[in-house]
């Protein structure tokens, strides 16, 4: 038996509230359940459907920490931030992203300093004896700064001692127990060109912040000065560093450059770096870490040449912008190599043929091209010869340039010639 | 290391007036104003010094 109750209006018998159904029974709803003006349903525990429809803005009590897909979580939220498993994909990201870390493909270009790893050593891997002035003589960029009349105070050498990840350090050792006077000054010595280093605007009020960082070991221990300075050395920025042992240390500096000086931006000396092993009193500063007129350094630490066979090492240099020191930027050794030849190139240079002419003062000459276009028109010499035969005026050049040079000769005789030697092409800064 | 200098004779076009050479080491040096050998034979001349003539 089935029956139907139809009215138009069901109203209570008191109060507002209308009872339908049981404690234990269901209410069956074939259509939709329309609400006027503004209803609201509550005291209801859960809701089970299909799809909810509507603006969820005023929703509360969600917990929104955890994104899950196939009952994985994907995303978790908590205090420091969000942790993501899986794959983040984004068209676009931005903030600062100096801390990550664990990157596949390292951001290149970044170190400013060549040769930073001492991978290369064009001129001698054996100990040089270190002659006064700006040179370099044994690892190539990185050389040194040495009172005239005090050269042979020190050896310069490319070593193979390295902290792990690395092959190769320069190593500086003291050859006497020299005595400093006030006058006395022998750095380590890198040169920032000025090209490389225009993108740092040094000597404005925009001055980028930067970070250098080296691997270093010392015989000594204590506290150790080095600065940083423009190519007149009448600004500097001196900072005091400390060795605590005889083994490898990393050592990280940062500083805001100079917002005043004279800065170059060409193919001079853009920015020099020096690590202090021996200054006498007339450059020590009593305030590091702030730049200053003239060349100083800290005052108070070690003067490593004064004690015999006392040995200072440097490897993993890098001078990037930013106030963080990333990992240090490993290149290969042919693209340091280039890097390194547009101050240094050694290479081979001959000339020889059959000469039918007749016997006598003839030039002959060829011309020798440099790997890469050097930094400026390089001074020549011709160290080793290895074969010459019915030559004479040997070793001289003609149109010297950027880009190579004549190698000439004069032939003694009728008959075969030939001449080869090693050229040296300097146009360091 | 303190240098002397002289001048270089071509043996083909005669004396050079646009290098130098070291003597200590026999650099040929151009006189290009980059050239921190070349600012160096400056400063030398400027206290006074003289190249060698050509031998």
């Amino acid at each position: 038996m089935s029956s139907n109750l139809k009215v138009n209006t069901i109203l209570p018998s008191t109060g507002t509230a209308i009872g339908i159904g049981t404690d234990s029974g269901n209410i069956d709803i074939l259509g939709h359940i329309v609400g006027h003006n503004t209803p609201n349903i509550s005291g209801i525990n859960s809701v089970t459907a299909s799809h909810f429809y509507g603006d969820g803005s005023q929703l509360s009590g969600i917990d929104a920490s955890t994104l899950k897909f196939g009952g994985a979580t994907k995303a978790q939220a908590n205090a420091a931030g969000v942790v993501v498993t899986g794959i983040l994909t984004a068209t676009s990201f931005s903030g600062d992203g100096s801390n990550l870390t664990g990157l596949s493909t390292p951001l290149s270009f970044r170190n400013l300093i060549i040769n930073g790893a001492m991978q290369v050593a064009q001129r001698s891997t054996s100990a040089v004896n270190v002659p006064g002035g700006k040179t370099v003589t044994d690892v190539d960029r990185f050389g040194q700064w040495t009172k005239v009349s005090e050269g042979g105070w020190k050896t310069g050498q490319q070593v193979a001692d390295a902290p792990a990840g690395f092959k190769y350090s320069r190593k500086i050792t003291s050859s006497a127990a020299n005595t400093v006077a006030s006058g006395s000054y022998h750095t380590v010595r890198y040169a920032v060109e000025g090209f490389d280093a225009a993108q740092l605007n040094c000597g404005n009020s925009s001055a980028k912040t930067v970070t250098l960082s080296f691997y270093v070991k010392s015989s000594i221990t204590g506290n150790f000065g080095l600065n940083f300075t423009n190519s007149a050395n009448n600004r500097s920025y001196p900072v005091v560093y400390t060795i605590t042992g005889n083994d490898w240390e990393q050592k990280t500096i940062t500083l805001t450059l100079d917002t005043s000086g004279t800065w170059l931006t060409d193919s001079s000396v853009g920015l020099e770096i020096n690590w202090k092993l021996a200054l006498g009193s007339n450059y020590d500063s009593s305030d590091p870490n702030q730049w200053q007129n003239n060349w100083r350094f800290p005052e108070n630490t070690v003067n490593l040449l004064a004690t015999n066979g006392a040995t200072f090492q440097l490897t993993g240099v890098q001078l990037e912008v930013g106030s963080q020191a990333t990992t240090f930027e490993h290149r290969s050794i042919g693209e340091e190599l280039s890097r390194c030849q547009r101050y240094f190139i050694s290479g081979k240079a001959a000339i020889g043929s059959v000469y039918n002419g007749e016997a006598g003062n003839q030039q002959q000459g060829v011309y020798v091209t440099y790997p890469v276009i050097m930094r400026a028109n390089p001074s020549i010499t011709f160290p080793i010869n290895h074969d010459t035969l019915n030559v004479t005026n040997v070793d001289y050049t003609q149109f010297e340039s950027t880009t190579g040079f004549s190698y000439r000769v004069n032939l003694l005789a009728n008959g075969n010639y030939k001449r080869q030697s090693t050229y040296n092409a300097s146009s360091e800064i | 290391m303190s240098y002397t200098y002289q001048k270089i004779l071509d043996p083909a076009e005669g004396e050079r007036t646009d290098v130098i050479r070291r003597k200590e080491d026999n650099a040929i040096i151009p006189f290009d104003p980059d050239n921190i050998d070349y600012q160096d034979y400056l400063s030398w001349l400027a206290e006074g010094n003289e190249p060698e003539e050509a031998g």
